[in-house]
């Protein structure tokens, strides 16, 4: 792959992010002809002589406990920041142990000391490590983390590094109890990078505060008129006049779309729907949050915890700016590296709270190199890296290496090494792959992504083996 | 006529607004291309076609309940529920990602736009043999009811043709749902307003409306 900067930094890091918000203050100014035509029941209701068959029962199963696979949050740091070197060792193809000749533009200087911590090698300095270890103290929720080390290259300051596992991971079956995808933009991937995979029609469901949240289940106010059941009796009165009417269609008539509209998973929808309170949801009201987050309990880093984590939300994605941070000096990037670890530590803080397993993937989009005295000067995506960490309440069970690819002595990943290191698409793959793998379902990945360049040679990708 | 004001009226009641192409074509990218079919033009969608049927996303969905209520988008009470569920309103949805978050939000529009849809409703005594100013037993009587239903059934689901579901389908549903609702104990004309807005948003967020 030919990395090569395409554009310049935009002052937060990428391109003006489109949200929802403005585009209907835009449409609304429009002022448009509107567009109503059920036509299409036309079609659906004409057939409805020919049967009333029932899709009730025809489900095989209510819908799987949403608990039950590990929890899975995305983190993105925007602008390419250090992994590899200056925070978490890299090594050759040995592993972490095989130490190159130099880490002098990795903001490692020639001999950097290491320390072993979460399943990987980290370099002793190591501003993300202290910023995890600032959340977490217990030496037992330490052992029960395990780290994965991913030497890839991407390409700096792009929104179109096609490493987000998101889709993948709701393909794989990462669903929540009321949305599958919650990230900071209501788009399609939940943060400013676009998805490689797609699972069709998914977008994310916003959450930037605890009137976010809050507002995913919040009654209207004509239940302070009439009540809570009189909403539940409301939206169960819809759901019959519309969805139910059309499932009773023959579902040899349907099309693959509208059988999909049909049975539990909508019925399992309208009763969640109707189920949670917002104060259930609302991290704030929420004493491990509190504990954890203390006056960040409010961000939408807790609200994202707190839903993926509570088994409310699928997948997660957490997008963190200012890791283009190369301006010269040591300080900046100390700073967010830091911060990112506390976004880490907060996050395997409160999963462990709830003995809930969860499973995080940071990306960064590029690398970063620096000067003999370790401050960073310039983007440098073939320094690029990405890690995985997992937590189980019984500990996370290892294969091997925690390293996936290996770096050359020049300090650059050695592209040619496996499927992952030159290819993002690739690694959104290892990610799902290695998450897979907690529950011991690593060989479904082929089923899930049928002739993907990664399922031939699956053991070279693993860390994780199933953790129970 | 001046043909640069023929061409810019139907411009204009194509639904485009000369001054806000930039804002259309930001939205064109962000929603379905099948949005702005012109109301009577679109014909049956055939089922074998997967690609034609799907939930409306957010801007479509105000829009109908706009068209439909003859409420504006524009007014405060709505906009300020938007902004709220927003986060949570479809973009671009599939019915198979239509998930328990987007639901809330589709159900809590319709709400808000039923609730000016009633209260002009109310002010005007508009719907034959119903007085929403009186309290739930008293207003809700059977042939104000079928009133009510008669003008749900044509002003929102625009009336029986083209197969859609027969008028005595919605009036079982919505008698099961008043009956619940009158229940209430809160025997005022406010509750009255209130069960009335609920029998809208109904109808308003089902099927009918929310799927294209």
């Amino acid at each position: 792959m030919n990395v090569e900067k395409k554009q310049p930094l935009r002052p937060l890091g990428h391109g003006k992010p489109v949200t929802r918000r403005e585009l209907i203050s835009q449409g609304v100014i429009s002022g448009g002809a509107m567009v109503l035509t059920p036509s299409f029941l036309g079609a659906i209701y004409s057939q409805t002589a020919e049967g009333q068959e029932s899709i009730a029962g025809s489900c095989p199963q209510d819908p799987p406990d949403t608990n039950a696979d590990p929890a899975a949050i995305v983190i993105e740091l925007s602008g390419g920041g250090n992994i590899a070197g200056a925070n978490v060792f890299v090594g050759g193809p040995g592993g972490q142990g095989e130490r190159l000749q130099s880490y002098a533009s990795l903001g490692g200087g020639p001999a950097t000391p290491t320390t072993p911590q979460y399943g990987l090698v980290w370099n002793s300095t190591s501003r993300m490590l202290q910023g995890i270890n600032s959340i977490i103290t217990d030496q037992v929720i330490k052992d029960k983390v395990k780290g994965i080390l991913y030497c890839t290259i991407s390409n700096d300051d792009l929104q179109t590094n096609l490493y987000l596992p998101t889709h993948h991971l709701v393909h794989a079956g990462a669903f929540g109890n009321i949305a599958k995808l919650v990230g900071k933009f209501g788009n399609e991937s939940g943060t400013r990078t676009v998805t490689g995979f797609k699972s069709p029609g998914l977008t994310a469901v916003s959450i930037n505060s605890p009137n976010d949240v809050r507002s995913i289940v919040e009654r209207h106010k004509i239940s302070l008129t009439l009540s809570d059941a009189a909403m539940s009796s409301i939206l169960k009165t819809s759901k019959n006049m519309g969805i139910d009417s059309l499932c009773k269609i023959s579902r040899r008539s349907l099309s693959e779309q509208m059988a999909a509209i049909c049975g539990c998973r909508y019925e399992k929808s309208y009763q969640l729907a109707t189920k949670f309170s917002a104060d259930a949801l609302d991290p704030t009201k929420d004493a491990e949050i509190n504990r954890i987050y203390g006056t960040a309990n409010a961000t939408d880093e807790a609200c994202i915890s707190k839903l993926v984590i509570g088994g409310n939300a699928g997948v997660g994605v957490i997008l963190k700016d200012g890791y283009d941070y190369h301006d010269g000096t040591r300080t900046t990037g100390d700073a967010k590296d830091f911060e990112a670890g506390v976004t880490i530590g907060r996050i395997l803080a409160y999963a462990a709270s709830k003995g809930r397993a969860v499973s995080i993937m940071i990306v960064t989009d590029g690398g970063v190199s620096s000067n003999a005295s370790g401050a960073w000067v310039a983007d440098s995506g073939v320094r690029g890296a990405a890690l995985q960490f997992s937590y189980h309440p019984n500990g996370v069970q290892t294969l091997g290496s925690p390293q996936i690819g290996a770096y050359k002595n020049d300090e650059t990943v050695n592209a040619a090494m496996n499927a992952v290191s030159n290819s993002p698409s690739n690694l959104a793959l290892a990610f799902t792959a290695n998450y897979l793998a907690l529950t011991g379902k690593q060989d479904d990945l082929q089923k899930l992504f049928p002739n993907n360049p990664i399922s031939a040679s699956l053991q070279t990708y693993l860390v994780y083996k199933k953790s129970s | 006529m001046n043909i640069k004001f023929i061409l810019l009226l139907s411009f204009c009641l194509l639904g485009c607004d000369p001054g806000n192409k930039e804002i259309k074509r930001t939205l064109s990218k962000k929603t379905t291309a099948s949005q702005d079919a012109t109301p009577g033009t679109a014909g049956p969608v055939s089922l074998t076609s997967p690609a034609v049927l799907s939930i409306k996303n957010c801007d479509q969905i105000l829009r109908a309940m706009e068209k439909l209520t003859g409420v504006s988008r524009l007014a405060p009470e709505i906009k300020a529920v938007f902004l709220k569920v927003e986060g949570s309103c479809p973009l671009e949805s599939k019915p198979d990602s239509f998930d328990a978050a987007q639901m809330v939000a589709v159900n809590n529009l319709a709400l808000e736009f039923c609730g000016l849809y009633v209260d002009q409703v109310a002010a005007k005594g508009s719907i034959k043999d119903l007085d929403l100013n009186k309290i739930p037993e008293q207003a809700f009587t059977a042939a104000g009811l079928d009133s009510l239903y008669q003008t749900f059934y044509t002003q929102f689901w625009l009336g029986p043709r083209g197969g859609i579901p027969p008028f005595e389908n919605m009036k079982k549903e919505l008698d099961s749902l008043v009956a619940e609702l009158i229940r209430t104990d809160k025997k005022t004309a406010s509750a009255t307003k209130a069960i009335a807005q609920g029998l809208c948003s109904a109808v308003l967020g089902a099927a009918p409306v929310i799927v294209q």
